[in-house]
């Protein structure tokens, strides 16, 4: 059971969302361990996961849900079973499955997370969120450096208008700490949005941070 | 018209924005070479419609993928450009 009594004030504005709320978290990977996590301590009920990986030991570095008895098994149900150890109380469903073009995504989805490490699976995830008229999170990292911004059907440009020329490098190095950074301001984006609080989100602007040179700077997107 | 660099492509080139002469792609990149003294281009791979900057730099070539935006679009999404900000911009990519 998830005890909030220390910080029931934060809570107030959170409570039916928390409960109400159906968040769907694409990639189980670095950023997706983050926001599961903060996911589940905040004591968000509905949870669906998407991954078709395995543990691989490269990804022990940033995966913080995953452990060196985890390598060879799949991200979706060890993450499903180290979240539920955290809040037994979270209803996580989970899917082994690569997302493509095809992938038929049923049931209530209030916002989606990008924690996928690629740009042409991000774009399915833009079409997707514009199909279901939801929130996309999107956030992306390498190096010392993330990013991020909210795609909001009907106020913002889409995913595609913004990053239309981009190629994903295939391996991209990447130091925990920007995971970690990026993955934790993603969940709190999202507690924005589905407050409503758009004036403070990042709705037409992307966040740039380069943990290297203390770099923090707000794109406005006209 | 003002030249931005966002993401890791300021710490590349050396500086955050620049001002040059309005002119077509290939002009402005002229300017910013000279302004800058390193010689900087701007491909579009027309088969996969990806974007890159190369960069010379003491005889070394470097590749960056890149998106360019011209007063907040994107310029794959644009007709021509217009004067005003063009935001040369170098995302992340990994999860």
């Amino acid at each position: 059971m998830l005890d909030i009594s220390r910080h029931i004030d934060l809570y107030k504005k959170l409570s039916d969302k928390l409960n109400n709320s159906h968040i769907f978290v694409a990639g189980a990977g670095g950023l997706g361990s983050v926001v599961l996590q903060n996911l589940v301590r905040l004591g968000f009920k509905n949870i669906i996961i998407y991954d078709h990986k395995e543990i691989d030991p490269p990804d022990l570095n940033r995966q913080i849900l995953y452990d060196s008895k985890d390598i060879g098994k799949k991200k979706t149900l060890v993450a499903r079973k180290k979240l539920l150890k955290i809040n037994p109380l979270c209803n996580i469903k989970v899917f082994e499955e690569k997302i493509t073009k095809n992938t038929k995504f049923n049931g209530k989805i209030d916002l989606i997370f990008d924690c996928v490490d690629n740009i042409e699976t991000r774009f399915i995830l833009d079409e997707f969120a514009h199909r279901l008229n939801i929130p996309l999170i999107h956030g992306a990292v390498q190096e010392y450096r993330g990013q991020i911004t909210v795609i909001y059907p009907g106020k913002t440009k889409s995913l595609r208008e913004l990053f239309l020329g981009y190629s994903s490098p295939k391996n991209p190095q990447v130091l925990p700490p920007t995971v970690f950074i990026t993955g934790s301001l993603l969940v709190s984006e999202a507690l924005k949005i589905l407050n409503k609080d758009f004036e403070n989100s990042l709705i037409n602007k992307i966040l740039f941070f380069d943990i290297f040179y203390n770099d923090f700077e707000v794109i406005k997107l006209k | 018209m003002k030249v931005k660099f966002i993401g890791g492509i300021r710490y590349l080139i050396g500086i955050k924005e620049i001002e040059v002469e309005f002119g077509s792609l290939d002009g402005i990149f002229e300017s910013i070479s000279k302004k800058l003294g390193k010689k900087i281009n701007y491909t579009l791979e027309k088969e996969t419609n990806k974007s890159f900057l190369i960069l010379n730099e003491n005889g070394k070539e470097m590749k960056f993928s890149v998106v360019i935006h011209n007063n907040g679009e994107n310029i794959l999404k644009k007709e021509k450009l217009e004067n005003g900000e063009l935001s040369i911009i170098m995302p992340v990519g990994g999860g």
